[in-house]
């Protein structure tokens, strides 16, 4: 079983994760390694309600490899094939190495991709939240997908409906509007050069 | 994509009203210690107010995954946005991304350049030898005559000789995935375009076959059945997405995602050429 990492959140409420998924985050890793006596690590600038969502996402992302892993770097281990048995497998394959052949981590990889894309089909607070989170705890693998679930926001809206979703002032002065609309105007023509 | 760690908060001072207590935009430091800034904002669901959320790096990280209308869309939202998506990499970046052309030189004369990258925009330039018909080079780009003879404005089949060469179109997307393109404006064409250069120009060319240099064709099938099944798409498609992924199945079906949606904007805003 593998240890734990306790983590309180900006509202005082207490999260007892496994250490693999404490760890997506560089930051709560960097604290940890830093001898803390209770394991306890503070996080006042994340409520429970994002600290909780962040979790599940890091809980999904355990064991998996990282969204920006090749196949041919996943390790063994990580393989849902290969779990735990280490030898036995094929000669090609080294210990730190795994085959970039390999149908299992394929699917899996596949998978999560389809389910991390599922987990930023939320509204956009939601988004804002978690992209912020992933910042500031160093998260990549949440980073990645928070950005790819704010840009999916975006596509296809126009200015309006962008400022609406995202709660934006339209800071422009009247002379800056006219710039726009001179400098824009083809957006609206289907048939630009 | 990762923490960022500098943000450029004296730039963003210069483009926030003085008077605009909406903007805060807080900076961001690696450690979660108290930072520099005296009120902290907790992420929490009750402080929601993207604006003083988002930094320009992560505007950056977010502005760079759009196809070239909605980047440009995003420039019209407000002045942060509008100062970051106007950035030349930014829109070059946005340019290049469907194709994986590796850099494009240059400038246009206007931005309205950027503002799609469908295929028309590139076309192939063919310095022209001794024998060279149009026949010929449409056989062996495998384009039709008559789109050669449109893009550089050819009455007839004859008097190619007089020009120093001839723009092919682009119909191979491959040619383009890791090459470098030059923003030119041509005179038969009579418009700017990002010429690509096969032989003979001032960059080598990487020739794409040298990503697949790694699979052996067992594993290159494995993988492509896999992918195809995933994406639901055919083995040709499946290839071209892998290809430039450059063995990396994960980033593979974020781009073919990615283009998906670009199609279907394309689709609802232009009609189909």
């Amino acid at each position: 079983m593998g240890k734990t990492i306790k983590l309180i959140s900006g509202d005082g409420e207490m999260f007892e994760v496994e250490e693999a998924v404490a760890f997506q985050s560089n930051i709560i890793k960097s604290l940890a390694d830093e001898d803390n006596a209770d394991d306890c690590i503070p996080l006042p600038r994340v409520d429970s309600q994002i600290l909780s969502k962040v979790l599940e996402f890091c809980r999904k992302h355990a064991n998996s490899p990282s969204v920006h892993t090749k196949f041919a770097a996943i390790p063994s281990e990580l393989c849902p094939k290969h779990d735990g048995s280490a030898a036995g497998a094929s000669s090609s394959e080294s210990s730190s190495a795994h085959s970039e052949t390999c149908r299992a981590c394929y699917d899996a990889v596949m998978k999560l991709v389809q389910w991390d894309l599922e987990f930023v089909k939320v509204d956009l607070d939601l988004i804002h939240h978690l992209l912020k989170a992933a910042n500031y705890l160093d998260i990549e693998d949440l980073m990645f997908m928070a950005v790819e679930g704010a840009a999916n926001a975006i596509r296809g809206n126009n200015p309006e409906e962008i400022r609406k979703l995202f709660d934006l002032e339209n800071d422009f002065t009247p002379e800056e509007e006219k710039e726009i609309l001179k400098e824009y105007s083809w957006l609206d023509d289907p048939f630009e050069p | 994509m990762g923490c960022c760690g500098d943000d450029d908060g004296d730039l963003l001072d210069q483009l926030v009203p003085p008077e605009s207590d909406t903007h805060t935009y807080f900076d961001h430091n690696s450690s979660p210690s108290p930072s520099s800034f005296a009120e902290e904002v907790v992420i929490s669901p009750m402080n929601s107010n993207f604006a003083a959320l988002v930094s320009k790096d992560l505007l950056r990280a977010i502005l760079e995954l759009l196809p070239p209308q909605d980047l440009a869309r995003s420039a019209c939202v407000c002045r942060l946005w509008r100062a970051v998506a106007s950035e030349r990499e930014m829109r070059e970046k946005a340019f290049r991304s469907p194709w994986k052309v590796r850099r494009v030189l240059g400038d246009p004369s206007s931005a309205l350049f950027w503002g799609h990258s469908r295929l028309d925009r590139f076309a192939i330039s063919h310095r022209l030898r001794r024998g060279d018909t149009v026949a010929g080079l449409a056989l062996r780009y495998s384009v039709q005559v008559m789109g050669i003879k449109r893009l550089n404005n050819m009455m007839s089949d004859h008097g190619i000789h007089s020009r120093e060469r001839l723009l092919i179109p682009v119909v191979k997307p491959e040619l383009l995935l890791n090459s470098t393109c030059y923003i030119e404006f041509d005179e038969q064409a009579k418009r700017e375009v990002a010429v690509l250069y096969l032989e003979g120009g001032p960059d080598e060319k990487t020739n794409n076959l040298t990503n697949r240099a790694a699979f052996t064709e067992r594993g290159k099938r494995k993988i492509l059945n896999s992918l195809r099944r995933s994406m639901q798409v055919d083995v040709e498609t499946a290839e071209f997405y892998l290809s430039f992924s450059n063995g990396d199945p994960r980033a593979a079906m974020m781009h073919f995602s990615e283009d998906l949606r670009w199609e279907r904007q394309k689709r609802e805003h232009y009609i189909f050429s």
